[in-house]
């Protein structure tokens, strides 16, 4: 015969673990709703005045090509900052409807910077990685897009490294490798293979 | 007292249960096995995994080298189709411990399982299955887990020969066991070769220098076993045709008195062949396991396209004299460095990662963008991040005859650099397949013949370099 107090303790510590798996759950529900990025358009240059010309690379799903665009935007006149703009209109175009290469919503540029004077450094939002179609040249297109539009924008850098959310990431979606970083002048060689 | 017992023991008793319920399956299960099927049109090895205490296997990953598979999914019932000698159909519900081929009822010994669209089914229901299957003659040795369909053993013949003392083995095709001198014995270990016993296992000799042999079947092959009074070495010749067992070179000298004339060539001053070069190619069906890669329809997704090509490309190869190791034979988890190990530990000659994606049509074909190193001693030690570099011109090579080939055969190709990490981590020309809609339909992906088409020319792309790849490893 089991005694009341082993019963009441019995009954207690069940208690305890149902608690504690729904607390865990709880727990789990809210992680997952912070990391779930709104849907939200990227953002517009934070600045004013008359459009300038900035250089972008577009991506053609279709042709498997990088076409060099001309855009007009209210841009900074700060190098890095303008450097941003440009990728940030990147992304804006390739968010239309009739983009040709599209990207995930919520894809956005959350920084860039550059290091020792020659590496650029790009840092994407979770949205942007998580979002991505995977493949090997789907990513390679992306990727070439991106290196390119920063480069001319940015003459003085030779690398550039890809960060997601401000850390590193293996492959942006299964393929293409983010831990290393990527250098200008080979990627300005696929570039003119894919034009 | 008697109480605070009874609430220990409650703890203790909770506790087990909360870790045997959190505790991931995978953790709890054993290190997968594998299964070696020897048949006319492959050889091949598949990982078997433990489920609820039992060795499984997938269906799929058993038949598709020999056949064409086509499966799929009604609820809990599975369908799955074979066309091997003549079309077959299998059906079994998830759960189950029966199933049907062509209507035929099958006992299973354990439940069916279906998981992610794959069937599975206890190992030991293995000889049955597939001989009903395939209609082909099985030898099934649950000893080394090896299954050889049709007739493609390879008997041992020992032959004893005296003065000096040896054994004989001779082979049909060329034999390319691991050799290991233990003591006084030998062993030879076969696990590319579907050898077995012509007879008896083993043999007692009544000689002062070799004493006995024997064969036994070992996990995933063969172990022919020669054991001496003296020291024993093996020679291969004839291209591997031929292996003499015999005492080593100076132990026979030493325990034998000196011959009045030269003895025979083949022991006593023995004519080693010049190594004939090896042409390997590690073929690595990207993805698997908790890695699915793209998701190319809502039933297809990418790590089963890049398995089930890999495999027709491991065939391709093999049928043109290329030998083939694969990274993965089944549904499992790599990581992106134990795939570049897998092709540098196989000193490989090639290494040729299979991907597939539903961009664009045909196939791509990717080379590491890694600039080309100054050339440096092949003994130099590399970088693991640029162990590519010393490569990227026969891998532009190889890319290059693979879209040749691919041209030829009418299906659109392209190449180009591409930064992936298993091609910048491998020391031998490498290169990345990415299998695109043969005409911008999805469901293309997964059709056999156009598989077929794409890894013949793959093949044929590889093997045109055969000569350069040899003389650069």
């Amino acid at each position: 015969m089991i005694s009341r107090r082993v019963q009441i303790a019995m009954v207690a510590l069940v208690a305890l673990i149902l608690g504690m798996g729904y607390y865990a759950i709880r727990l789990k529900q809210k992680a997952e709703a912070r990391a779930r990025v709104l849907e939200v358009a990227p953002v517009p240059p934070p600045v004013a005045g008359p459009p300038q010309p900035l250089t972008v690379f577009v991506a053609n799903d279709r042709e498997m090509t990088i076409r060099q665009q001309q855009v007009h935007v209210a841009a900074p006149a700060e190098q890095v900052e303008r450097a941003r703009t440009a990728l940030t209109e990147l992304i804006r175009i390739s968010s239309e409807q009739s983009a040709t290469h599209p990207l995930g919503s919520g894809a956005e540029v959350r920084a860039v910077f550059v290091v020792n004077q020659n590496l650029g450094v790009v840092d994407l939002n979770q949205a942007f990685a998580d979002s991505h179609r995977s493949g090997i040249m789907v990513e390679e297109l992306t990727i070439v897009s991106l290196v390119e539009t920063l480069a001319a924008n940015l003459p003085g850098i030779t690398r550039v490294k890809f960060l997601v959310e401000g850390k590193e990431r293996e492959t942006l979606a299964g393929h293409a490798d983010l831990k290393s970083t990527y250098d200008v002048a080979s990627v300005a060689q696929i570039a003119r293979e894919l034009q | 007292m008697r109480s605070k017992h009874a609430l220990l023991w409650a703890l203790a008793i909770l506790t087990a249960v909360a870790v045997i319920l959190l505790v991931p399956k995978r953790v709890r299960t054993a290190e997968p096995h594998r299964i070696s099927v020897f048949s006319a049109r492959s050889n091949y090895s598949i990982d078997t995994f433990d489920r609820d205490g039992l060795e499984y296997v997938g269906l799929i990953d058993l038949l598709e080298p020999m056949g064409r598979v086509e499966a799929r999914t009604d609820g809990k019932r599975w369908t799955l189709s074979y066309t091997g000698k003549s079309a077959v159909e299998f059906k079994a519900s998830d759960g189950e411990r029966h199933a049907t081929v062509n209507g035929k009822e099958l006992r299973l010994p354990a439940r069916f399982v279906l998981s992610s669209g794959r069937g599975f089914i206890p190992v030991s229901s293995v000889p049955a299955l597939v001989r009903s299957m395939t209609g082909e003659n099985l030898d099934w040795r649950p000893a080394s887990k090896r299954l050889l369909v049709g007739n493609p053993g390879i008997q041992l013949n020992p032959e004893f020969k005296p003065n000096p003392s040896r054994v004989v083995l001779t082979f049909p095709i060329p034999a390319s066991p691991a050799i290991r001198s233990d003591g006084n014995s030998v062993r030879l270990t076969f696990t590319r070769e579907p050898v077995v016993s012509s007879g008896s296992d083993s043999a007692n000799f009544t000689d002062p220098t070799i004493q006995a042999a024997a064969l036994k079947e070992i996990p995933g092959g063969a172990e022919y076993v020669v054991r001496g009074s003296v020291p024993l070495t093996a020679q291969i010749t004839d291209g591997g045709r031929t292996i003499t067992i015999g005492a080593k070179p100076q132990t026979q000298a030493a325990t034998t008195p000196a011959p009045a004339s030269p003895p025979p060539a083949a022991v006593a001053a023995p004519v080693a062949e010049p190594p004939k070069p090896r042409f390997l190619v590690v073929i690595d069906a990207a993805h698997g396991g908790s890695d699915p890669g793209a998701t190319l329809t809502e039933k297809l997704i990418e790590k089963d396209v890049t398995l089930a090509l890999a495999r027709r490309l491991a065939h391709e190869l093999q049928s043109r004299g290329a030998q083939v190791t694969m990274a993965r034979t089944a549904d499992t988890t790599l990581t992106g460095e134990q795939r570049a190990l897998a092709a540098n530990t196989a000193r490989a000659s090639v290494y040729v990662t299979v991907h597939a994606a539903q961009l664009g049509q045909g196939v791509r074909v990717f080379t590491s963008a890694m600039p080309p190193s100054v050339p440096r001693p092949k003994t130099a030690f590399v970088a693991w991040e640029e162990a590519q570099s010393g490569w990227t011109d026969m891998s532009n090579q190889v890319a290059g005859s693979v879209a040749l080939e691919c041209d030829k055969r009418k299906i659109a190709v392209k190449a180009l650099p591409a930064k992936l990490a298993p091609l910048s981590n491998v020391a031998a020309a490498a290169i990345a397949i990415e299998l695109a809609p043969r005409d911008g339909e999805t469901a293309t992906l997964n059709a056999s013949d156009y598989q077929q088409d794409v890894a013949a020319a793959v093949a044929t792309g590889i093997v045109a370099l055969r000569s350069q790849l040899e003389v650069a490893r």
